[in-house]
């Protein structure tokens, strides 16, 4: 117990960080039984979540200038279709409700843009997000299957990447943290590849069964 | 037994191919074939009978060049069973040794008559069984499943011959008696309306077919089925239904024998199917019990048993999942103990906040008697002659709530946590902290004050999730949760 700290984690570049390979054999020494006073755990609730890149709003901008086009592009050939509606009602509502169809897809991704955050931990990572309810999910290392990492166009552009952290728990479990810097999420990947390595001797120890670990790297 | 030269399955195996892809078409087929059935005199019976006998002899050339083509060998070079099949598309099928997990012989009714058997062969990775040898003898069978599970080092128990050793639990025919009249209600009258939904639709278009007066046709129902015909009716739909479901789980379950296999359990039941499933202590994720009032007291119940599936799909999850129906409690127990290496207890207790109970409340009796107030009100519906219905459905609404409020508790001690829910089925879904996979907490932002939100564990076998608790004790719990899976040294499989 008094050596299971979970404090957050500064994200390592890859060379400083030294596996400790004692780990095992040391905690096996220290091992006690005693009951677990549950206060003194750290908590998972009071970290202090790291936002997103900034730049990312571009992509959320770029993303509902999009949708805008595709809905202006339907009203357009609705109204080359019927060309007596042209200077309608029938205009006049259609271009209102994009508007506001545009507004609320725009605030309620900025909302909750800035609603999401993320922080690695010693043992496990957290990602938070959520507009009218607010969800946290973690992730122990030790139950990280795989880990991608993706680049849309616009985001290459900027520089950004999208982190993908997938568990064994089915597809409702998995963290995506879109809005990295490309180098962050290199980190983060090669962070959670040490702690996978760090964290799976003791399972293939005591099970001669060490899980699958894959790493892809798509779109690279 | 060489394996290495290429053959084919049994001979008479032939049938079973027959068979299947005759059962195929039929039930492809069957809305149609029931419509000609009906207008069966007025079809040209020579056409009939010849295009029945061409589908018979279709179906016969099909099954020949399925068994023609269907040769399995094993490829010792890069210990590969391989499998070539296929009539218009040849397919060859290549598993790797050392990835089959499981090799299963199975037998269905018509295997049985013919004196086959089926072996499954599955391995890590896909949830789908990947290959299947359809009709082998037996002692081909045996001898293949020992040689292929060879390649698997860890597992060399699987190789025992199951049937000598003896059935360390065997469910008694008066239990699945027991469970088939008290259990699946719901199911079974969902089924039956299915089932008689589609016959009167059919009714209905053959008799729009033939242009008599479908108007004449249903006032004649509404007549036959007058008030108390209607008792009698549901009466009789009763009966049928408990029928029908003793039958299934008899026919389903008949015969079932657990063996222990060191450290596994092996699974055998089924009276025109014989099943064969293993089920390692390792892979269990999530064991939950379930039994209704009067199974408790006939001290009876199902146990279902989800196993590492590697397949996100929750609905895929249930149908995967293991029933072993009709445990007494001292057998549930001694399950328990092979699975988990103890007998789960309910520990501390979590309760859901009241509100649960309210918004409840709110959404399915509040809203939808305002409704009805309103349309009773504002329009000329015919609203008033169903008003009897109304105390009725408070009072039946009222209970389903109260009960499932009552009967929902998040159980957690340092081994286990165990899930109670149901409103008349009373499910404990029970798992080990160090199978959780990941947690997810969520609090709506108006229930931050009340300090109440909700949380899911989710399994390699499926979630739990328990909706509206104490959110502090939540928190707390989760911080222990996560410092028992991160410090384990189990593995979740």
């Amino acid at each position: 117990m008094e050596h299971y700290k979970n404090r957050s984690e500064q994200i390592p570049i890859f060379e400083t960080i030294e596996i400790d390979t004692d780990r095992n054999t040391a905690t096996m020494e220290s091992f006690t039984n005693t009951s677990i006073d549950t206060r003194q755990l750290p908590r998972f609730e009071a970290v202090d979540f790291e936002p997103l890149q900034a730049d990312y709003k571009k992509v959320i901008f770029f993303n509902t200038a999009v949708f805008a086009l595709i809905l202006i592009g339907i009203l357009g050939a609705f109204l080359l279709i019927n060309p007596d509606m042209v200077f309608g009602t029938v205009l006049l509502i259609g271009v209102l409700a994009i508007v506001i169809v545009i507004i609320m897809t725009l605030v309620i991704a900025l909302v909750s843009f800035r609603k999401k955050g993320f922080a690695f931990r010693q043992h496990d990572v957290l990602f938070k997000s959520g507009v009218i309810a607010t969800t946290i999910t973690v992730i122990p290392y030790n139950r990280v299957q795989h880990v991608a990492l993706h680049e849309g166009p616009v985001s290459r552009k900027l520089d950004l990447a999208t982190i993908e952290i997938f568990t064994a728990g089915g597809s409702g479990s998995d963290i995506r943290i879109a809005g990295l810097r490309r180098e962050q999420a290199d980190r983060i990947k090669q962070l959670i590849m040490v702690k996978l390595i760090e964290e799976i001797p003791s399972i293939a120890s005591e099970n001669n069964e060490v899980p699958p670990v894959k790493l892809t790297d798509d779109e690279l | 037994m060489n394996f290495n030269e290429p053959q084919r399955q049994s001979l008479v195996g032939i049938l079973v191919m027959f068979t299947d892809t005759f059962q195929r078409i039929v039930r492809g087929l069957w809305p149609i074939l029931v419509i000609w059935l009906f207008k069966f005199n007025e079809l040209n019976k020579a056409l009939v009978v010849s295009g029945i006998v061409g589908l018979f002899v279709f179906v016969a050339i099909v099954a020949y060049l399925q068994y023609r083509n269907f040769t399995f060998y094993i490829d010792d070079k890069n210990e590969e069973f391989i499998i070539h099949k296929g009539v218009l598309n040849k397919t060859r099928i290549a598993i790797k040794l050392q990835k089959i997990q499981q090799v299963t012989i199975n037998q269905s009714f018509i295997q049985k008559l013919i004196g086959v058997y089926a072996l499954d062969v599955d391995t890590a990775g896909t949830q789908k069984k990947e290959a299947v040898v359809r009709a082998v003898s037996h002692q081909l069978a045996q001898a293949l499943k020992m040689r292929l599970l060879e390649g698997e080092k860890n597992n060399e128990s699987e190789t025992i011959d199951t049937e000598q050793t003896k059935p360390f639990i065997k469910i008694s025919f008066s239990s699945l008696f027991k469970i088939g009249i008290t259990s699946n209600y719901l199911r079974s009258f969902a089924l039956l309306i299915a089932f008689f939904g589609t016959i009167y639709e059919n009714v209905q278009s053959y008799m729009r077919a033939n242009e008599i007066d479908g108007e004449k046709f249903d006032t004649y129902i509404d007549k036959g089925l007058a008030m108390y015909s209607i008792t009698i009716f549901i009466l009789i739909l009763l009966g049928i239904l408990l029928l029908l479901n003793l039958g299934r789980t008899i026919i389903k379950y008949f015969d079932f024998k657990i063996t222990r296999q060191h450290q596994s359990l092996l699974l055998s039941y089924g009276l025109l199917n014989t099943k064969n499933t293993i089920i390692r202590p390792e892979k269990v994720q999530i064991v939950s019990t379930s039994r209704n009032y009067l199974q408790k007291k006939m001290d009876t119940l199902t146990l279902k048993i989800r196993q590492a599936s590697g397949n996100a799909d929750q609905e895929e999850n249930d149908k995967q999942a293991i029933t072993i129906p009709g445990c007494s409690e001292a057998e549930r127990d001694r399950i328990m103990a092979l699975l988990f290496h103890k007998i789960p207890e309910q520990g501390v207790a979590l309760v859901p906040n009241i509100r649960r109970l309210l918004v409840g409340i709110i959404l399915y009796l509040f809203v939808p008697l305002v409704i009805l107030f309103l349309l009773y009100t504002y329009t000329v519906l015919p609203i008033a002659e169903y008003l009897i219905f109304v105390p009725l459905y408070i009072v039946f609404t009222g209970l389903l709530l109260y009960f499932g409020f009552r009967n929902n508790r998040l159980f957690v001690t340092d081994e286990f946590i165990i899930c109670r829910k149901g409103v008349w089925d009373i499910e404990h879904q029970i798992i080990e902290p160090h199978k959780i996979q990941a947690i997810r907490t969520s609090q709506l932002f108006w229930h931050k004050n009340a300090d109440i939100g909700s949380i899911t564990l989710y399994t390699a076998g499926g979630t739990i999730s328990f909706h509206l608790g104490d959110f502090s004790k939540i928190k707390e719990l989760v911080n222990v949760w996560l410092y028992q899976v991160e410090t384990t040294p189990k593995g979740w499989m």
